[in-house]
């Protein structure tokens, strides 16, 4: 008897050994993923760098010489400077004023049991179905009429709303698999309802809210509709509209469009790695304890 | 009794702002959008009622009909291409292996990249005369295999979903990610004591556990497939003759080149109940009451 | 828990208070004595002719105390969508570019646009009668012409086109293509086509070769109920587009390029020839490496057409319109504006940047081969660009059918027979 489990258990050893994912394995397919993903931003840039006349004849290759003048030309022509301001501005506030409404509003639809939960979470969701260009003539006479066109906080209306479902969605299910013990224990202690939300809730739902702000920066960064029709005024503009700016009626400066590009790409970038780390973070505590 | 009272309070308070915000932003246009679906409007001159003469002549269009088969295809690629492989690499990158920061990370560089550099190097790869694609195809002796990808309405739509099956990996990548720190060590290390493969303790281990998040994967997949419009307005603007057209494109076009906003009012209408059906079917089939 | 409601109040109190500065502030400035006239134009990107157009405007400003026009540039592609959308919520702005023909009919039947007839005395005798109509409707003018889109122009590679046999460029369709047969023989592609955008085919290609077959009264005849679509000589012209495809005149690639990649090509060296409007001659100057190897021919004639030959398709372009809602001041104030505006002075800027204008004005020597070529062109007269004159629906169905046709999905028969249905269905 013993020695069939010794044996199955060296048959279970030898196949984890012939089937192991292998590190050299793992390495193989993460490097080709990563040059399908690099590819195209190594492009962009290595095209930033080239002048009109090279790009129409030369999109692969390296730059003969390299243009900065693009980013200058960019920077001056697309108003740049403001748009920066403008963005960061507006994508900030959008982006903490939904994921903090948001999470609250899942807070209370995840952990709580009440008449109308199952209706008005079913409400929010109906939010993620709604195809953004069917309303935009709607938001526009909306927004004339509520007195919000073309004022610096305009976008952040629609930008909230817009972006509550998806926020309330990915949070809401992540803190339904919470335990439900940890509230009890916590009211055990006297703890009130938002105390249990601001000390235990939020900080167990790290990643998620990682992932939720990420999400929220990047739409927020790169909307474009909205940001088209709701603002006139060039100095309340955001940076899509800006970077929409290179392209003429019968011609496309690249090499200035590619710069600007690479320039808008820089913030959001530095935004994410800064966030990535809460996302993992169970991972590299883990690694430190391993 | 007090208590209970509080809570209601609490409850009211918690949910309000969103829900205000919800619905005067976001509810309020699109009823909006509802109520003009039933009229006739070009922008410019006064509306007129029209009843459902919108909707009978958008089922009667096979211009109609034919994006939402592509749209259909949208959906499948994105819920039977993004979800596998994001969970499959996030489940490679999610170990102790030295150096896989830097490829989470470029892992996602797609997502918030411009659909304007994704649109032109994506072209050039698909580039029917020089694209990295057939060039290597012809290398390989292969030129019988090399097709005018972009270009050849046979094959463009398969091109066009590669690239937005490529383009929103990043975003699943993550959220799996992040389900995937609430999987305790000690329960996989457990696992592993007792002999189980790797193979094993994923498949029955770490899938059922982050199964909740794969199906909120699989709803955001479908939801923002259905809404698809920015890469592929970029990339072939439905094209060439209507063979990458999409509901949402449609839409637009509709709307803003025709100037036809009742009849793109009624194409965001099925658009809307038509997701909220898949989605509903979705979730009961994979055994969660999502709505 | 009171800390957190604390913030989320504090942060909407911030939300409204900012609200109100700033709409506050938006409306203090119509206070004083300065007309201020927006303007929405596409001058988004650094070239020669939106330059020209903003300096224009700088000046203006400049001489005038009272009045002060304000720039507001939106990218091309967008534009249509802000301005319907703006014109939906009945906020459009004072002055804004439009384009000619079938694109400014619904914002006269909308009331939207402002009749000029009390000051085009002033352009009378300056710019040829036959240009201002396209921006009229119904016997009403509702902008001036800055500029005149030639749309069917043959840039070509001088000296491919010699090896090719042809020291002259082809007069008839016959020649172009026997020398499309011979350049495809040396393994040079004949013509660069970016047919993405779908309209190259339809607005560069079809619209002169069109006219070259059945004369310039076909088109309004048949929107007027007087014709149908299903001409012989008009399936003709569809089948030229055919024949070209399948004798392979174009680049494989031309339905996955935009017509800008196409003009690279051509550029570059890669294709003997590129057919497109007078839009063409600047980037083309600009990038190419040798100018004097770039030639400029009109459309080939075709036999057994019934068209003038000499006949190039072209329409104005840039325009201003006024919004009908301006006060009698501001109207005033606006009129002054457009007069300043379409003067000498700019269409000199115009054409020293490789833009072909409407009005009458002096060419200079140093201007180069290439455009004073291109410029003579226009004098044989004008046909009807089809986009130009087609409503929405149609340049949809005859854009699309073309490019199908060029699949091999449709035929020109087929697509008339679609246009024919298109129109009776308005």
């Amino acid at each position: 008897m013993q020695s069939t489990y010794e044996k199955l258990e060296q048959q279970k050893g030898a196949l984890r050994k012939k089937f192991p994912i292998k590190k050299p394995v793992i390495y193989f397919i993460l490097i080709i993923f990563a040059i399908v993903n690099a590819y195209p931003i190594i492009w962009m840039v290595i095209n930033s760098f080239k002048s009109e006349q090279e790009f129409a004849t030369n999109q692969f290759g390296l730059p003969q010489e390299l243009v900065f003048e693009n980013y200058i030309s960019a920077w001056n022509t697309a108003n740049l400077g403001t748009l920066f301001t403008n963005s960061i501005f507006i994508c900030l506030t959008a982006t903490f004023l939904t994921v903090l409404i948001g999470a609250f509003t899942s807070y209370f639809l995840s952990r709580f049991t009440f008449k109308l939960n199952k209706v008005v979470y079913t409400f929010f969701i109906f939010g993620m179905l709604i195809p953004i260009h069917a309303t935009l003539v709607p938001m526009f006479i909306l927004m004339r009429n509520l007195g919000l066109l073309n004022t610096p906080v305009t976008l952040i209306f629609p930008y909230i709303a817009f972006h509550l479902p998806i926020t309330i969605f990915i949070l809401t299910s992540f803190m339904k698999a919470f335990p439900k013990d940890i509230e009890e224990s916590a009211i055990m202690d006297g703890c009130g309802i938002f105390r249990i939300f601001w000390s235990i809730i939020l900080p167990m739902s790290r990643p998620a809210l990682a992932t939720v702000i990420i999400l929220n920066f990047i739409y927020n960064w790169n909307e474009f509709s909205f940001a088209l029709v709701l603002i006139n005024d060039p100095n309340l503009q955001t940076l899509p509209l800006g970077l929409a700016s290179f392209a003429g009626q019968f011609t496309t400066n690249y090499g200035a469009q590619m710069a600007g590009l690479t320039m808008s790409l820089i913030p959001i970038i530095a935004f994410y790695l800064l966030l990535e780390k809460e996302i993992v973070k169970g991972m590299t505590a883990g690694a430190v304890k391993g | 009794m007090h208590a209970a009272r509080n809570r209601t309070i609490a409850i009211t308070v918690g949910i309000l702002p969103a829900l205000i915000i919800y619905l005067i932003f976001a509810i309020l246009p699109i009823l909006q959008s509802f109520y003009y679906s039933f009229m006739e409007w070009d922008g410019f001159s006064d509306m007129r009622y029209v009843g459902l003469a919108n909707f009978i002549e958008l089922f009667q269009d096979p211009l109609f009909w034919n994006s939402m088969k592509n749209n259909i295809y949208v959906v499948l690629a994105s819920v039977l291409g993004q979800v596998p492989i994001a969970l499959f690499i996030a489940l490679l990158l999610n170990r102790k292996i030295k150096g896989l920061k830097i490829f989470r990370t470029i892992g996602f560089l797609p997502v918030v990249l411009s659909t304007v550099v994704i649109s032109i190097t994506w072209s050039l790869i698909y580039n029917s005369e020089n694209g990295l694609i057939n060039e290597l195809l012809r290398t390989a002796g292969l030129d019988f295999l090399a097709q005018n990808w972009l270009g050849d309405s046979n094959w463009s739509m398969i091109a066009v979903l590669v690239t937005v099956i490529w383009q929103f990996v990043g975003l699943y990548l993550i959220i799996f990610l992040a389900a995937l720190q609430n999987v305790p060590e000690e329960v996989l290390e457990a696992a592993k004591m007792d002999g189980a493969s790797e193979w094993k303790t994923t498949w029955s281990i770490t899938i059922p556990m982050i199964w909740d998040t794969i199906i909120v994967a699989v709803i955001l997949c479908i939801s923002g497939s259905l809404k698809t419009f920015d890469l592929i307005y970029v990339m072939t603007n439905g094209g060439p003759a209507h063979s990458t057209d999409v509901m949402a494109l449609y839409m637009f076009n509709e709307t803003f080149s025709k100037l036809q906003y009742g009849y793109g009012s009624a194409v965001s209408v099925i658009i809307f109940f038509f997701s909220l059906i898949l989605i509903y079917t979705v979730t009961k089939l994979l055994g969660r009451k999502m709505l | 828990m009171r800390k957190l409601s604390f913030i989320i109040i504090i942060s909407f109190g911030l939300m409204l208070g900012l609200v109100a500065c700033s709409s506050g502030e938006s409306q203090e400035t119509s206070g004083n004595d300065v007309i201020e006239l927006t303007l929405w134009n596409d001058w988004t990107e650094d070239r020669p002719e939106n330059r020209a157009y903003k300096s224009m405007v700088e000046k203006f400003n400049e001489q005038h105390d009272d009045i002060e026009v304000v720039i507001e540039a939106i990218p091309h592609d967008q534009y249509e969508t802000k301005l319907r959308t703006q014109a939906a919520g009945q906020q459009l702005p004072d002055m804004f570019r439009v384009w000619p023909g079938a694109r400014i009919q619904p914002l006269v039947e909308g009331d939207a646009v402002l009749p000029l007839n009390d000051i085009t005395d002033n352009w009378k005798g300056y710019i040829p009668e036959a240009i201002m109509e396209d921006y009229a409707v119904d016997g009403n003018q509702y902008a001036i012409p800055g500029n005149v889109s030639e749309t069917s122009l043959i840039f070509y590679n001088k000296e491919m086109v010699a090896q090719a046999g042809f020291d002259t460029f082809p007069a008839t369709y016959e020649e172009l293509k026997t020398l499309i047969q011979s350049l495809n023989d040396q393994d040079i592609t004949p013509i660069a086509l970016g047919n993405k955008g779908i309209w190259p085919l339809q607005s560069i290609y079809i619209s002169t070769i069109a006219d070259r077959f059945t004369g310039s009264d076909f088109l309004p005849d048949v929107l007027n109920g007087e014709g149908s679509f299903e001409n012989e000589q008009f399936i003709k012209s569809l089948a030229v587009i055919q024949e070209l495809t399948e004798m392979n005149a174009f680049n494989s690639d031309m339905n996955t390029l935009d017509e800008a990649q196409a003009r690279n090509n051509f550029i570059s060296g890669n294709t003997a020839m590129h057919f497109a409007g007078s839009w063409a001659i600047g980037p083309i100057l600009d990038s190419v490496e040798n100018i004097d190897n770039i030639g400029v021919a009109p459309f080939p004639s075709f036999a057994g057409g019934e068209g003038d030959p000499q006949k190039i398709a072209g329409v104005a372009g840039g325009g201003i319109a006024l919004n009908s809602k301006l006060t009698e001041e501001e109207q005033q104030a606006a009129f002054e504006f457009l007069k300043f505006f379409y003067s000498d002075e700019m269409y000199q800027q115009l054409i020293d940047a490789n833009i072909i204008v409407p009005a009458d004005v002096e060419i200079g020597e140093d201007i180069p081969q290439v455009f004073q070529e291109a410029n003579k062109l226009a004098q044989g007269g004008l046909a009807p660009v089809y986009d130009a004159t087609l409503t929405p629906e149609l340049t949809d169905v005859i854009n699309n059918g073309l490019q199908s046709i060029t699949l091999g999905e449709m035929t020109p028969e087929e697509l008339a027979a679609q246009m024919q249905q298109e129109l009776e269905s308005e």
